[in-house]
């Protein structure tokens, strides 16, 4: 929830978290209390990529969240900037390269989603 | 940040965006900070600099004919354009121009796969498709060919095939470059062109003669700076039955030219594909005897050590494809090529599988014997696992390589060559004030061009996470350029920071062939605005900047 006057952040429609660490799987369960769907990897997201986030963001580059390895996230923007998207929030956790972050599309294209509904 | 195309007034330049907005529409025109952050090349040694290469906008057709008018307008405003398919050239400059101030023309919307024929093994594609998408294609209406896939394969196969980029499976396809078939180009005039038998209209075999009639000009789009690709073929290798693979390994140190020997013959007799070099001997690298031994390159105290450990000095690792059985008969036909002139060769069987292999065969990563090799790309499935190696970007600035260049020389395809090679890098590497502590008598060279070896200096870049280290690092790699192009050792690819200096070794009798391309560029682009600077060719309009970024 937020806090005080804090506008609400919308609501990611996945969560990807390494499940080597256990700050990550803790952020995993907080993401299904809040409805969240999950996907895990262990650093290589290369299924993950081909069998669901390729299509999906082709469709609609949605917003998606995640806790990972600062490697996984430099793979994720790379790619996300070929669907106009931007990481729109980083927070390194801990010392071991683990990241929380966002993904979501980027300003010209959120606006031209409202448009088409998508 | 913010940047203009150089010698263009702000009023001219201002025109000429509008001018693309009409063409493509508001949403793929970018000059934003944001919206080009995407077209910087986050692993260059000049990044953050007064000189970084950063684009001042990029504008993304859709179709031949925005790629036509983009250009006409250049033309018109002397705006320079740099095309780039998915911009994931990264090592060789990523999506970044040569010319501060260019604008990017994104070609990543175009991104039709038009056709793949799984009986005469071809595609046609747009140089928006990824090697990803390619595959997908394939994938989901069951084709049964192959496509040839770099590591990782986020990229297009016209982008990497147009800057010489190479794959893994079997040697005519892994040049990719040499594995097309016709293209269509926009020329630097507006005109579209297309080579091959793409120039005879009705033409039904543009994907299977590449030649057409008369001088084929399709070389001047590798690494060039001639035209914009718009389409562009490839042959595909029809998928096998089978797959198998197996390990030789050769006792002494100077068996790996035999070995060698035996493995170019089976390449190009087409019984192999890619083969995979290496040395047992890394285990050793512990060893203080046999680190000292290997770094003076004293191969009987090496050969004495590796013996005492039980290991043998060099290894392949052979792959082929065909048929359970002719894979089976190809491979004892290795073992007794290779034991013919290897006496003590040893032989150890891989896997057997029938293709396609499954999922968790493709990503299995134990097996008979250890081994660096990654199936995925012997089996042309693309992956992107292999970019964990590197990365640094904005938004994710804690890297674990503070850059990333690629520099591979090449190198004659035989075990004498390597050993000149390893001897020659070792004394450059001194000569240039950073002496190899790898000991360079146990690299090897790659063989992802069936006809030559590829190899790096093998040396590290130590402190290049500041400016000044950088700076250091850059003076240093152009130094290496010099003293290999003496022995002659040339790069075939090189980042937009070393492209004139690359270019500069490929001099022979007073640059006739940097003479003889500019020549070309001026005639055919006479306003210079493609790509200038690409691969060293400069055009007249922009000559004033030749080796501008050494500084």
């Amino acid at each position: 929830m937020p806090a005080g006057n804090e506008p609400a952040r919308p609501q990611p429609g996945l969560f990807i978290f390494d499940e080597r660490f256990p700050d990550a799987v803790a952020l995993s369960r907080q993401a299904i209390l809040d409805g969240v769907r999950l996907a895990s990897t262990r650093d290589v997201f290369t299924n993950l990529w081909y069998a669901e986030l390729d299509m999906g963001w082709r469709r609609t580059p949605g917003i998606v969240a995640g806790a990972t390895t600062d490697r996984t996230l430099h793979i994720l923007e790379t790619l996300a900037l070929d669907r106009q998207m931007r990481v729109t929030d980083r927070t390194v956790i801990g010392g071991d390269g683990l990241v929380c972050w966002t993904l979501g599309p980027a300003p010209r294209h959120r606006a031209s989603q409202k448009v088409t509904g998508a | 940040m913010a940047t203009r195309p150089p010698g263009v007034s702000e009023q001219d330049f201002q025109r000429a965006l509008t001018e693309f907005r009409e063409a493509v529409g508001d949403d793929w025109v970018f000059s934003s900070d944001e919206d080009l952050h995407a077209y910087r090349d986050h692993f260059s040694y000049i990044k953050d600099q007064p000189n970084e290469l950063i684009p001042s906008a990029a504008v993304g057709p859709q179709e031949v004919e925005q790629v036509q008018a983009i250009v006409r307008t250049a033309n018109r405003y002397r705006i320079p354009l740099y095309a780039i398919s998915t911009g994931k050239n990264f090592a060789y400059g990523g999506p970044s121009p040569n010319v501060r101030g260019s604008v990017t023309v994104d070609l990543k919307r175009m991104n039709r796969v038009l056709e793949v024929d799984a009986s005469r093994n071809f595609a046609l594609v747009e140089p928006g498709v990824s090697y990803i998408d390619l595959y997908r294609y394939i994938q989901e209406r069951g084709l049964k060919v192959w496509i040839d896939t770099p590591d990782p394969g986020w990229g297009s196969p016209i982008g990497n095939a147009l800057d010489h980029g190479i794959g893994y499976t079997m040697g005519f396809y892994r040049d990719h470059f040499g594995a097309h078939c016709g293209m269509e180009v926009v020329l630097p005039n507006g005109e579209l062109m297309r080579t091959g038998m793409g120039a005879l209209p009705a033409s039904k075999s543009w994907h299977e003669y590449r030649h057409g009639y008369g001088p084929d000009p399709s070389g001047l789009f590798g690494q060039g700076s001639f035209g914009i690709v718009t389409k562009m073929g490839f042959r595909l290798m029809p998928q096998p039955e089978h797959w198998r693979n197996g390990l030789v390994t050769v006792p002494r140190r100077r068996d790996f030219i035999a070995l060698v020997d035996r493995v170019n013959y089976m390449t190009d007799l087409s019984i192999i594909g890619e083969p995979w070099y290496g040395s047992p001997l890394q285990q050793l690298l512990g060893n203080t005897e046999f680190r000292e031994a290997a770094l003076a390159f004293n191969e009987e105290e090496m050969d004495r050590l590796a013996a005492a450990a039980g290991l043998h000095s060099f290894q392949v690792e052979l792959q082929f494809y065909g048929s359970e059985r002719t894979t089976l008969a190809n491979w004892e036909y290795a073992q007794e090529l290779i034991s013919r002139v290897v006496p003590g060769a040893r032989f150890t069987d891989g896997e057997s599988l029938p293709v396609p292999l499954t999922h968790e065969q493709i990503h299995e990563t134990t097996g008979p014997y250890p081994t660096n090799m990654r199936r995925n790309i012997t089996q042309g499935v693309p992956g992107i696992g292999v970019w964990y190696q590197t990365g640094r970007t904005e938004q994710n600035p804690n890297s674990w390589n503070e850059t990333h260049i690629g520099l591979f020389s090449l190198v004659g395809r035989s075990g004498e060559a390597v050993f000149q090679a390893q001897r020659d890098f070792a004394d450059i590497a001194t000569r240039v004030g950073m002496p190899s502590t790898f000991p360079n008598a146990i690299q090897t060279g790659v063989n992802w061009y069936q006809f030559s070896f590829l190899m790096g200096n093998g040396f590290a870049l130590g402190g290049a996470a500041t400016p000044e280290g950088k700076q250091r690092a850059t003076v240093m790699l152009r130094r290496i350029l010099e003293e290999n192009a003496k022995l002659g050792y040339g790069d075939y690819r090189a980042p937009p920071i070393l492209q004139d200096d690359v270019a500069n070794q490929y001099s022979f009798n007073d640059h006739a062939l940097r003479r003889f391309n500019e020549t070309l560029k001026n005639a055919i682009d006479p306003n210079g605005i493609l790509s200038p600077g690409r691969a060293g060719i400069w055009p007249a309009a922009y000559g004033n900047l030749r080796g501008s970024l050494r500084g």
